[in-house]
């Protein structure tokens, strides 16, 4: 077995994979601090609105959005992102969404 | 690295089911992604607003094909980070396109909490992760953000499971060097947990 098989063992777990070599058990230890750095990644709940608004925006170009906010979809999401304050920081930002819209159309981004 | 359990899978699973029966269920799936998909493409990107844009097309490319979604045993974020890569590739290739450099701290729109002085060293791993190369910063960040194994990572990249480690040892060994053994604070806490 290699040097990354060891590791990849290790990294699932393999407690006798990480105990075979200094060499892995100190990659394990970095990825470990990896995973929890990128999960501390997190955006404010206002942000987490206006992206999912500018995600409405985009989706309204297929009628889509229309059908989703007839749902309440965009209501509930406002209410997880946190409550009242929240829901007029996404209403401002349906503007921003608008804008970013428009944007969308000169380069668009869909898959 | 905790990859997903069986029953995990199944609520998720189900969860989707919910969401293609009535789309107001989409909110929860939206709610524990937003972040993983945001990071993975400002780390791709080094570029806020375009992490924001990108963000905002791969949920409404979700949502959009959410009534066609086929459940295959993998996490929903696989097929989330598959769309997301899809498009900053697509970015990438267009004309004009400039690689900026990484930056050690989020800007004014990410959690002020971000900014606190405990959270320097956190900057610090993030920042080294940017900095690598495209192709090993792509696997770091869906191993050890999306918790995705290598198979999962393979379809996602277009590359072999044995190419997907390699990526991932040559990364660890470039962070290990560039970054050192964690932080004390950091190794009890996770000893403790």
């Amino acid at each position: 077995m290699n040097v990354e098989d060891r590791l990849d063992s290790a990294l699932d777990g393999d407690m006798l994979a990480v105990a075979a070599a200094r060499e892995v058990s100190a990659l394990v230890e970095t990825g470990d601090e990896i995973g929890n750095a990128i999960a501390a990644w997190t955006l404010n709940p206002a942000r987490r609105a206006d992206i999912y608004a500018a995600a409405l925006a985009i989706a309204d170009a297929t009628g889509f959005g229309e059908r989703v906010r007839a749902l309440g979809l965009d209501r509930r999401v406002q209410a997880v992102a946190g409550g009242a304050v929240v829901t007029l920081a996404a209403a401002a930002a349906v503007g921003v969404a608008i804008a970013r819209g428009r944007r969308h159309t000169e380069a668009p981004l869909s898959a | 690295m905790a990859h997903r359990t069986a029953a995990e899978l199944e609520e998720e699973r189900l969860e989707i089911l919910a969401a293609q029966r009535d789309r107001a269920a989409f909110a929860p799936l939206y709610e524990r992604y937003v972040d993983q998909i945001h990071a993975y493409v400002y780390t791709l990107t080094h570029d806020m607003e375009l992490a924001d844009d990108v963000t905002a097309a791969t949920f409404a490319k979700a949502m959009e094909e959410l009534p066609r979604f086929e459940w295959r045993g993998v996490p929903y974020s696989a097929w989330l980070y598959r769309v997301a890569g899809n498009l900053v590739s697509r970015e990438r290739r267009r004309p004009g396109w400039i690689e900026l450099e990484p930056r050690m701290l989020p800007d004014a729109g990410a959690d002020p909490a971000l900014h606190a002085e405990e959270n320097d060293r956190a900057d610090e791993v993030r920042a080294a992760v940017a900095g690598l190369p495209h192709d090993q910063r792509q696997a770091i960040l869906l191993r050890f953000g999306g918790d995705l194994r290598n198979r999962e990572i393979a379809e996602i990249m277009g590359r072999s499971e044995g190419a997907v480690k390699l990526l991932t040892f040559r990364a660890l060994t470039s962070l290990r060097k560039r970054l050192g053994a964690p932080m004390p604070a950091e190794r009890l806490s996770r000893s403790g947990s």
